[in-house]
């Protein structure tokens, strides 16, 4: 994929986080109302972002890659 | 580099947390209220605010993985368009993972401070006092990362 692609991918998702989020507050507000919230479980663990997984993956292609010498 | 099935991957993912933090939100929390005290409803809202936390922070961190991927590959095309060596290469990946170094330690931070809110609250007796600081520490944290995620936002549209 060229750079222009995956910057255009990047922007996608990029722009639509702040939608994801207002989304994600309005699915919350919604099921309280619905349900008279009285929320006794909770969310014990966020799952670990994993960016190493990434650099890894960049790192080997890059490995992978036929660069010039000089 | 990056290909777009790995570019669809990542997507899937995004819409994956849309429906994770739907699906956590709903499997934990229940219905039913009795005569509730100052005490109940601190915990109540601090319940509320932890739980949309995770689910923030989880569709936050899906985002940051994409632009942070992104940017990686865009750095590698460019040495390959402009015939780099492959040390060449490297630097321009790591000053991107230099830039976001500070932001995985800000994730990091927030998912600690997040356990440390949830453990209070499903300990037998949490205090109000203490749950209100944890609530509040997450705030702040919550705020943090919103503020980091916009400067990453607006570095990758300065970009294009």
């Amino acid at each position: 994929m060229d750079p222009a692609t995956i910057s255009a991918v990047a922007s996608a998702i990029i722009a639509a986080e702040p939608t994801l989020e207002k989304m994600i507050k309005s699915i919350v507000a919604s099921f309280s109302e619905q349900h008279g919230l009285d929320a006794v479980e909770i969310v014990r663990q966020i799952t670990p972002d994993k960016h190493g997984e990434i650099d890894s993956t960049v790192d080997a292609e890059i490995e992978a890659h036929t660069w010039p010498k000089t | 580099m990056l290909k777009a099935k790995s570019a669809i991957e990542y997507l899937t993912l995004c819409a994956a947390s849309i429906l994770m933090a739907a699906i956590m939100f709903a499997s934990c929390s229940t219905s039913g209220c009795s005569a509730a005290t100052t005490q109940d409803i601190v915990l109540r809202d601090a319940t509320l605010s932890s739980n949309t936390n995770a689910a923030l922070i989880e569709a936050m961190q899906s985002t940051a993985l994409v632009m942070y991927r992104a940017e990686q590959e865009v750095q590698v095309s460019i040495a390959i368009n402009k015939g780099e060596t492959k040390d060449q290469a490297k630097s321009r990946v790591a000053i991107v993972r230099a830039q976001w170094a500070p932001v995985w330690d800000a994730f990091a931070k927030a998912r600690l401070v997040h356990a440390t809110l949830a453990s209070l609250l499903a300990s037998v007796s949490p205090g109000a006092s203490a749950v209100q600081a944890a609530v509040n520490e997450a705030a702040q944290r919550m705020v943090e990362l919103q503020a980091y995620m916009a400067a990453a936002r607006s570095r990758a549209e300065g970009a294009q």
